[in-house]
């Protein structure tokens, strides 16, 4: 096994550890935290409707935050939260400041379908109920929904941070999401 | 079963919105311009007093603190000595500065870029035209060196 195939495969709390030790094997560990966890710190941002550019000033601040305050980060294994809170408190800031921030276009996506063409027109015609009715629902839906469909998947602590609540909480609020979502939707719409 | 049956349908239902509204990928060259930012760090080795927000209370993940949402950030240091205060109008960057006879206070970029705005009377400074990224302010005085947290303008 090569050396960063062994970091691919590495905890979170022995990279951040090795942040600690200076040198390549610091380098290789930051590089690997930062693939594994600015995809995630990126959809968190993006989930408080913020636009791609502000999105990444986000996720940049954070990291800069892990490598001046690493110590603030008491349990290394839970480095994925620490990260997704800062980007959580920082976009509240934004949010709070620019009142006119640029918003993310939820209806700016293609669909590239290669299925026959009535079978993709109603494919095209779901997802685009599924988009405008998702658009109706609260800022409150709209946000966890994001983070539960975001790719990588966000683990359910990572969400829990994003959203300032008890984990214990997302389960039933993600069904009522879902379920409110559902209503909207037009007669016969089948998943 | 029909929690089953209910289990089952929100994962349809969910991965269908999932598709509908698509990827939504990092901007291209995000992760190499993260990975970037530890040159940077490594280079900036002057040794200097870490001064924290008082509105952020990251050590206590999990907390459903507000993270000092609203109004100016208050950046102190661990002796109280010095405080600066900093809050964001539109692309200008008003400041505070107390406990420090500091003339300027530097503006820095990750790049590693600064600008200096001079310090008024009574401590305050300005920074205007600011571009937007993360920055963080520094004040450096016969005493060394303070900065702030690194912040998003």
């Amino acid at each position: 096994m090569s050396t960063s195939e062994a970091f691919a495969e590495a905890s979170d709390a022995d990279l951040v550890a090795a942040l600690d030790v200076g040198g390549d094997e610091r380098a290789r560990a930051w590089g690997q935290l930062v693939r594994r966890y600015s995809p995630k710190m990126y959809a968190v941002a993006r989930s408080f409707q913020l636009d791609p550019g502000t999105a990444e000033d986000l996720v940049q601040t954070a990291w800069l935050r892990l490598l001046e305050r690493g110590d603030q980060l008491r349990d290394a294994s839970s480095v994925g939260p620490w990260l997704a809170m800062v980007v959580r408190n920082e976009a509240r800031k934004l949010v709070t400041r620019r009142r006119t921030l640029p918003v993310a276009d939820v209806f700016g996506h293609r669909v590239d379908d290669a299925r026959p063409l009535d079978a993709a027109l109603l494919a095209l015609e779901q997802a685009a109920a599924l988009r405008t009715d998702f658009a109706r629902l609260g800022d409150e839906c709209r946000q966890l929904l994001r983070l539960a469909t975001a790719e990588p998947r966000l683990s359910y602590d990572e969400i829990a941070v994003a959203l300032g609540r008890p984990r214990g909480s997302l389960g039933p609020t993600r069904a009522r999401c879902l379920e409110r979502l559902r209503r909207a939707l037009p007669p016969g719409f089948e998943p | 079963m029909p929690d089953h049956d209910d289990d089952r349908a929100d994962a349809a239902l969910l991965f269908a919105l999932g598709e509908a509204l698509g990827p939504d990928p990092v901007p291209h060259g995000l992760i190499e311009r993260a990975t970037a930012m530890l040159a940077f760090a490594d280079v900036d080795e002057e040794l200097v007093t870490l001064l924290a927000d008082a509105g952020s209370d990251l050590a206590v993940v999990g907390s459903r603190g507000d993270g000092g949402a609203s109004g100016p950030a208050v950046y102190t240091s661990p002796d109280g000595s010095v405080t600066i205060e900093a809050h964001v109008d539109g692309d200008t960057l008003l400041g505070l500065l107390v406990g420090s006879d500091a003339a300027t206070v530097a503006l820095e970029r990750p790049t590693g870029d600064s600008s200096d705005a001079a310090v008024e009377a009574l401590g305050h400074f300005r920074f205007v035209a600011a571009p937007r990224g993360p920055a963080r302010l520094r004040v450096r005085s016969v005493d060394g060196s303070v900065c702030t947290e690194w912040f998003v303008v």
